[in-house]
């Protein structure tokens, strides 16, 4: 089997992130679930309003946390 | 089951004396147990229980609506002449009730749709009553209901001492699992129950930031004070802490403008609200441990559009569960 030759010149950097991207993860996960939650249950409340203003209010965080996580990985 | 209030029931169903068997016995916590079960499957949305003593007595009217006098009397049974009705002083327990209105046929008043909420409300309580007297009768036990509706006593006292809820701006009850969005009703009994004590929600306290009834009453009737001032001069009554509201002007009102029943109030209430969004419970136990909070849910409360008025031709198109209530609605009490 022929060796691979590795350039000394080439290296893979594993750069652990710290915890609090877990939790701020976690918490953005959460706040949609929760956003989206509310806004099933009031349109099942017959509430078109208070569903709008949570749907729309879900969408701004996932759009914020999609657009946060592509900047940092840009980075 | 037997429709008509009547203030000792039915009187149909076999006694243990009839059957030849003892009466029920066993612990008022067993009892309270047992008579929580059997009023939610008689369509009852909560209950509790008090006990009258020389105070709460008061309660209890002097005159029925029919103007027969009830009279506390030392004979073990009840009974009733054209002019009077005995209540035997071992008729001690008091059951206040809970039947829920639809929300969405409230949030249309004031119209005949919205008008018949109240009355669907009372005429499910007549049936309720005869479920539940001839219920402790076949136990053994007497329940002396209203004879006709709002008869007996002050329903509104007795749900606030039972723990079914606090009283409010609109000088109802409003309950923390159904808001105002119920009817309170009220029996005495013989039997034997562990009583429940008065509850501090937070709702009169978040009714000093709100006001949004009295903003929406037609004939502004409701009190817009910031506190409940605990004497209403009009009526000369005192002692007992709550808004006032001016009946008159509210009757002539439904009368002369609204033509039906009114109930704009009970409608736009924050707290007329149904129990599927998670964020209801969280505001809640907000208002329940952050009063100084209470102008923002209002103010929320508003941006969300909840307690918007809807058109009465819009509910025909509604898919509604029965009677338009969630009877799987859970209470604390049970």
């Amino acid at each position: 089997m022929a060796q691979q030759v590795v350039s000394k010149k080439d290296y893979i950097e594993i750069r652990k992130r710290p915890w609090y991207v877990y939790v701020i993860g976690l918490l953005w996960i959460g706040l949609i679930g929760f956003l989206a939650q509310n806004a099933a249950a009031s349109a099942q409340e017959l509430e078109p309003r208070a569903a709008m203003v949570f749907w729309v209010s879900a969408a701004v965080v996932l759009l914020a946390g999609v657009v946060i996580a592509f900047l940092r990985s840009r980075k | 089951m037997l429709a008509g209030k009547k203030f000792l029931g039915p009187q149909t169903a076999p006694t243990p004396e009839s059957r030849g068997v003892p009466k029920w016995t066993g612990t008022p916590e067993e009892a309270s147990k047992m008579l929580r079960a059997a009023m939610r499957h008689f369509s009852a949305a909560n209950c509790g229980f008090t006990v009258l003593d020389e105070n709460t007595s008061k309660l209890i009217y002097s005159k029925d609506p029919d103007g027969k006098e009830l009279i506390f009397t030392d004979e073990v049974k009840a009974s009733e002449t054209d002019k009077q009705r005995f209540i035997p002083k071992s008729c001690k327990c008091v059951m206040a009730y809970t039947v829920q209105m639809s929300p969405e046929t409230m949030r249309r008043s004031p119209t005949m749709t919205g008008g018949q909420t109240t009355t669907l409300a009372y005429k499910r309580a007549e049936n309720i009553q005869a479920s539940v007297q001839e219920f402790l009768r076949g136990l053994g036990y007497q329940g002396l209901g209203e004879s006709s509706t709002n008869a007996l006593g002050i329903a509104p006292a007795f749900g606030v001492l039972t723990g079914l809820g606090e009283m409010s701006r609109l000088n109802r009850m409003i309950s923390p699992e159904f808001g105002p969005m119920v009817r309170v009703f009220k029996l005495l009994m013989d039997l034997p129950v562990a009583v429940d004590k008065p509850i501090d929600a937070g709702i009169m306290a978040f009714c000093k930031a709100c006001k949004k009834c009295a903003e929406a009453c037609l004939s502004q009737s409701l009190s817009l004070t910031p506190s409940p001032p605990g004497r209403c001069e009009a009526r000369g009554t005192t002692g007992h802490k709550a808004y006032f509201e001016d009946s008159v002007s509210c009757m002539t009102s439904w009368r002369e403008k609204a033509t039906t029943n009114c109930g704009i109030c009970f409608g736009v209430c924050p707290f007329a609200k149904k129990d599927k969004a998670w964020i209801h419970e969280m505001v809640k136990v907000g208002m329940s441990v952050a009063p100084f909070a209470d102008s923002f849910f209002r103010s929320m409360d508003d941006a969300f559009g909840y307690g918007a008025q809807a058109s009465g031709e819009s509910w025909w198109n509604l898919d509604l569960p029965e009677y338009g209530i969630d009877s799987s609605q859970p209470v604390g009490a049970v």
